[in-house]
């Protein structure tokens, strides 16, 4: 053990494990006995007003997306940075060499499994106003299942599967629509990006056609998070393919 | 000490143990691994503490995206062992 030295290393270890002692209560206490709701009076009002004000059962889908809906853009933008950090940095610069499939079994197993595993993402998505879950949680998964797909067969476009360009498009207008989502609350006279007092309806709360523009906004930004996360995958992968 | 609170404790320990792994193991890929199992520890926590939203995105990110990137990146500065 060259670095970090073993004083410092054991240092470290006690720091940690000190740290640890002290945070220990406080989240035993608060998965045993919680932490009393009524003394905050933010997530109180959430948690009245929140169906009514928004439409949307899942209250935590309506506080990112409609209550906080504009921290929600700018969590995205992070998203958008990092993977065109990640596409500037590792910019192929040779053509991929396609890599070697894995095993017939591993394929015919997926081509049985890729369409129960789209069932997943999807209904995380399209649900989001109803069940835990959203936007960003089915699009991380859908992404993962591209990965997946890519992995099992070799080249990203063998199985048919999704083009460099469609993971360019389904970006792009993930973010724009999004954007101009939040555009039709100021044309409506009210707030960017907001929800009710920009007209949408709110539908009856519980069945899928509610929540106003929540649903749309969760579509986009699932989009937006599939393919950029898929991206910035290839783009690493890709450079270990050009330079052998 | 109920049941249920005995598993919640294992749970617990299990996330710090893998944590600790995650820091201490020598082979890179070892580690990223560990960091996957302490994804899911931290997953079925929140899901334990009925948090099932981030539950959720901490198991696709964590667990499932990192793990890959990580495995990616790897593979890329050859450090696969």
């Amino acid at each position: 053990m060259k670095w970090p030295a073993r004083g410092s290393a054991l240092a470290a270890w006690v720091l940690s494990a000190a740290f640890a002692a002290a945070l220990l209560p406080a989240l035993l206490d608060a998965a045993t006995r919680g932490v009393p709701v009524a003394d905050r009076a933010a997530a109180s009002a959430y948690l009245r007003d929140g169906r009514t004000d928004t439409g949307a059962v899942n209250l935590v889908t309506a506080v990112l997306l409609d209550y906080r809906a504009f921290d929600t853009l700018g969590e995205a933008t992070v998203i958008f940075a990092a993977a065109a950090i990640v596409g500037a940095l590792l910019l192929a610069r040779g053509t991929p060499r396609p890599r070697p499939p894995l095993s017939p079994l591993v394929r015919c197993a997926m081509q049985g499994l890729i369409p129960w595993f789209w069932v997943f993402p999807v209904a995380i998505i399209l649900q989001g106003h109803l069940t835990p879950g959203g936007g960003f949680q089915g699009g991380v998964a859908l992404a993962v299942l591209a990965i997946l797909a890519d992995t099992a067969y070799g080249t990203p476009t063998a199985a048919g599967g999704v083009g460099d360009r469609a993971l360019g498009i389904a970006e792009s207008m993930g973010a724009l629509s999004f954007w101009a989502l939040g555009l039709a609350g100021v044309l409506a006279g009210t707030g960017y990006l907001a929800n009710l007092a920009a007209g949408f309806s709110a539908g009856s709360p519980g069945t899928l056609a509610s929540g106003g523009v929540i649903p749309f906004l969760n579509v986009a930004i699932g989009c937006k998070v599939a393919a950029a996360l898929v991206s910035m995958y290839r783009h690493i992968v890709r450079e270990q393919e050009a330079t052998p | 000490m109920a049941p249920l609170d005995l598993a919640f404790v294992l749970l617990l320990a299990l996330l710090v143990a893998a944590a600790a792994s995650a820091v201490s193991v020598r082979s890179t890929l070892a580690s990223v691994v560990s960091l996957s199992v302490m994804s899911v520890a931290a997953a079925v926590t929140f899901a334990f503490l009925e948090a099932l939203d981030v539950a959720m995105a901490e198991a696709a990110i964590g667990a499932g995206l990192m793990t890959a990137l990580f495995v990616a990146a790897l593979g890329r500065i050859g450090d696969l062992t």
